[in-house]
């Protein structure tokens, strides 16, 4: 039996290799065999005060526990700590291997698989429709399975500019908002969305048996006994601590852009039809969220890239071609966008110029009109000095920006200040807390990354709009420690067989 | 608090058309949404109609979207029902729903609505017979300022009927999304003689957010307030 097992994952390593070296891009790793060690993480710089270090080793933690720190202290070793992440993340992969950086490679203008690229997507590990699927037989390192209706996400012929992605991309609204929304950029582009998660989280569900067929629903595992408590880092099986990611790409025309855009080829699963397109992506959002020690409501960091949209101050001589932003548009804004906002059916051509507002998946082919309107929230200090390190490196990277990392300071030092926060709001706000009730504070309070949550504005009685939202308020008014996978493999679903 | 006027009450004084919305509203209890998908509120309702099943719903959705919508006209909720307590007339600043909100709780589910907010009680799922109803209004000419309560927008709807409404294709590993839910949302902006449903049976539009409260019977206020209750 051993025997034969192996003998059919060095078939399938034959033949995902094969598949690779017919490639115009380099052979990809299809996760299938690794010899290599998982490294220590890298211990976590404090501030990046003065310089943007490159590390291919993701920070283990943060260096101190943020309560005994100021807020702006701690807010600058958040978002340290968030691009240390990013950088690592988005480093080359070790081929053949999930989650280990290629340390001896660089960063510099080649596209290649990056350590996000093998993180496990959830359709791997959760087949919710599949009354037999054995999650517990999964392993780390397991090869992309081929089994689905799009076979092997591996495209051939990828072109060296746009190397093939190791998933199948099958998730065309953002957030939860399947089959109600799409977010398009201004071709009309429907944004595509994965979801995935480090080797830490997937051991830990897999372990805990909350991937096992009934073992769960919308709201997580079903266990009445078992309390989810994702592992932080010092006591995870890697030591980095458990991570989700969310990544979200246009659809490009061709590779023509990749020369600024992370890019990937990659089989797009259109669930109404059953089929699958090639499709040439690049990338324009990602979600970062580590649980570490010091931090038990999790860091939340977002990126974007820089042509997304202008910043809230757009010059009058920007002439900056944004994919989710017409200036065209800005000049000519309807005097009606507040009656669009609040319209219980919005006509489709009243989208075009009308800013944030919910794209309803029947208007598909129409672009969104996506602003910021406040200013990004990440320090532009950090913000420069890591995309000016990565320039000098020539690497893609160096076009996206840090949104913001949110992160919760208790007022009082102590566990139960983290039952429930000092700042609610949102659209799911929680009630607030009485006067001395211990609390944690949201830092910075309104986070949104217009790619992914562009809908999440606030429509305010004065006509206009602005942030009131943020990760973390959603994330804990209604997720299972903090975390929406249980919902996300309910409700986007790529059945494996 | 303004008093609300319930969309879709039928004009009583007008002999003519009650004969012709009675008429209408015989033809509707049998209708089933048309080769269109569309399924127009019954505007002159059977003063006896009752909630449907489970079993109903499941064999006409339109006709059951329709009896459940007349159920509620003929109750009154702004003279009879409880509003929920998170749910009196107010600005609702996101995407969905309506800008102006208001949310009532039938009667059959009032005191079980109630008690399931206490987290100390273990979440007991809402009775059959309970409906929870939002009113939704727009700003009066569509700007900003005061709700237009003389002109309903649309109405929001999750109602518990004998025995879970879950046709099978919305089981999904053991669980039923949205749970055992009826769900609908018509529209009344074209005219308030004239509106229709624009999502009913198991929308994704009602799903899609509320998938994430299976933990309160799938109603974010219990789910929230459950995991956070006020404090004085």
């Amino acid at each position: 039996m051993i025997i034969s097992i192996r003998i059919m994952i060095l078939l399938s390593v034959i033949g995902a290799f094969s598949v690779g070296c017919s490639n115009k891009s380099d052979p990809q790793p299809l996760a299938a065999t690794c010899d290599v060690k998982m490294p220590p993480p890298a211990p976590p710089s404090e501030f990046c005060l003065t310089e943007a270090p490159l590390n291919p080793l993701a920070p283990a933690g943060i260096f101190q526990d943020p309560a005994y720190m100021s807020s702006a202290d701690g807010q600058r070793m958040m978002e340290c700590f968030a691009w240390e992440t990013f950088i690592a993340y988005n480093w080359p992969a070790e081929p053949g291997c999930r989650g280990i950086p290629d340390t001896t490679a660089q960063l510099d203008a080649t596209q290649k698989l990056s350590v996000l690229d093998t993180f496990k997507a959830t359709y791997e590990l959760f087949q919710p429709t599949n009354k037999d699927w054995d999650a517990r037989s999964i392993a780390w390192e397991d090869p992309v399975p081929d089994t689905g209706s799009c076979g092997s996400p591996v495209v051939e012929n990828a072109s060296s500019a746009a190397p093939s992605m190791n998933q199948i991309v099958y998730q065309k609204s953002p957030a939860f908002l399947k089959n109600t929304s799409v977010i398009a950029d201004q071709n009309g582009e429907t944004v595509v969305y994965t979801v995935t998660i480090n080797q830490d989280q997937f051991e830990y569900i897999r372990q805990n048996g909350f991937a096992e067929p009934k073992a769960y629903s919308f709201a997580g595992p079903s266990s009445t006994t078992t309390k989810v408590n994702f592992p932080a880092n010092a006591d995870s099986t890697t030591g980095y601590g458990s991570a989700e990611l969310k990544t979200a790409w246009r659809v490009l025309s061709d590779d023509s852009e990749c020369d600024s855009y992370v890019c990937r080829t990659a089989k797009v699963y259109d669930e109404d039809d059953s089929d699958c397109s090639e499709e040439i992506l690049g990338l324009v959002g990602l979600h970062i969220a580590r649980k570490v020690d010091y931090s038990p409501k999790w860091i939340w960091a977002t990126f974007e890239h820089v042509n997304n949209t202008p910043p809230v101050d757009i010059s009058d001589d920007d002439d900056t071609s944004y994919s989710f932003y017409s200036q065209s548009c800005a000049a000519t804004v309807p005097d009606d966008c507040y009656s669009v906002a609040v319209a219980a059916s919005p006509a489709e051509a009243d989208y075009t110029c009308c800013a944030n507002i919910l794209m309803e998946v029947a208007f598909l082919g129409s672009p969104n009109q996506l602003t910021r309107l406040e200013p990004i929230p990440a320090l532009a200090d950090m913000n420069e000095m890591f995309q000016g390190v990565l320039a000098a490196h020539d690497s893609v990277l160096q076009n996206y920006f840090l949104v913001g990392a949110q992160w919760a300071k208790p007022d009082v030092p102590g566990t139960d200040a983290y039952d429930r926060p000092c700042n609610p709001n949102g659209a799911w706000r929680v009630p607030e807390p009485s006067d001395g009730t211990a609390c944690y504070t949201q830092f910075p309070a309104h986070v949104r990354n217009a790619v992914i949550e562009g809908y999440n504005i606030a429509n305010n009685t004065d006509g206009g709009q602005s942030l009131t939202d943020s990760c973390m308020n959603c994330h804990w008014a209604t997720g299972i420690d903090g975390s929406f996978i249980w919902l996300s493999v309910m409700n986007d679903i790529y059945e494996l067989d | 608090m303004p008093s609300t006027a319930i969309v879709g009450t039928p004009d009583w004084n007008q002999p003519a058309k009650l004969t012709v919305a009675i008429a209408l509203s015989l033809l509707c209890m049998v209708a089933v949404a048309d080769d269109d998908g569309f399924c127009n509120v019954d505007t002159s309702c059977d003063s006896n109609v009752e909630l449907p099943t489970a079993t109903d719903c499941a064999t006409d959705d339109c006709a059951c979207a329709q009896q459940i919508q007349c159920v509620i006209t003929n109750s009154s909720p702004d003279d009879n029902w409880s509003t929920i307590p998170t749910g009196d007339l107010h600005w609702n600043a996101f995407f969905w729903h309506t800008r102006f909100l208001e949310t009532y709780v039938s009667p059959a589910g009032e005191d079980a609505f109630h008690a399931a907010l206490d987290p100390a009680q273990p979440m007991t799922p809402l009775p059959a017979g309970t409906i929870l109803y939002k009113a939704g209004y727009d700003p009066i000419d569509g700007e900003p300022g005061d709700p237009d309560i003389d002109q309903g927008a649309e109405v929001f709807v999750a109602a518990k009927l004998e025995g879970d409404y879950c046709p099978s294709e919305y089981e999904i590993n053991g669980s039923c999304q949205g749970g055992g839910w009826f769900w609908y949302m018509a529209d009344y902006t074209a005219s308030d003689t004239d509106p229709f449903f624009s999502a009913w049976g198991k929308p994704d539009k009602c799903t899609a957010c509320h998938n994430t409260a299976e933990r309160g019977d799938w109603m974010l206020s219990l789910d929230i307030q459950r995991a956070y209750p006020p404090q004085p």
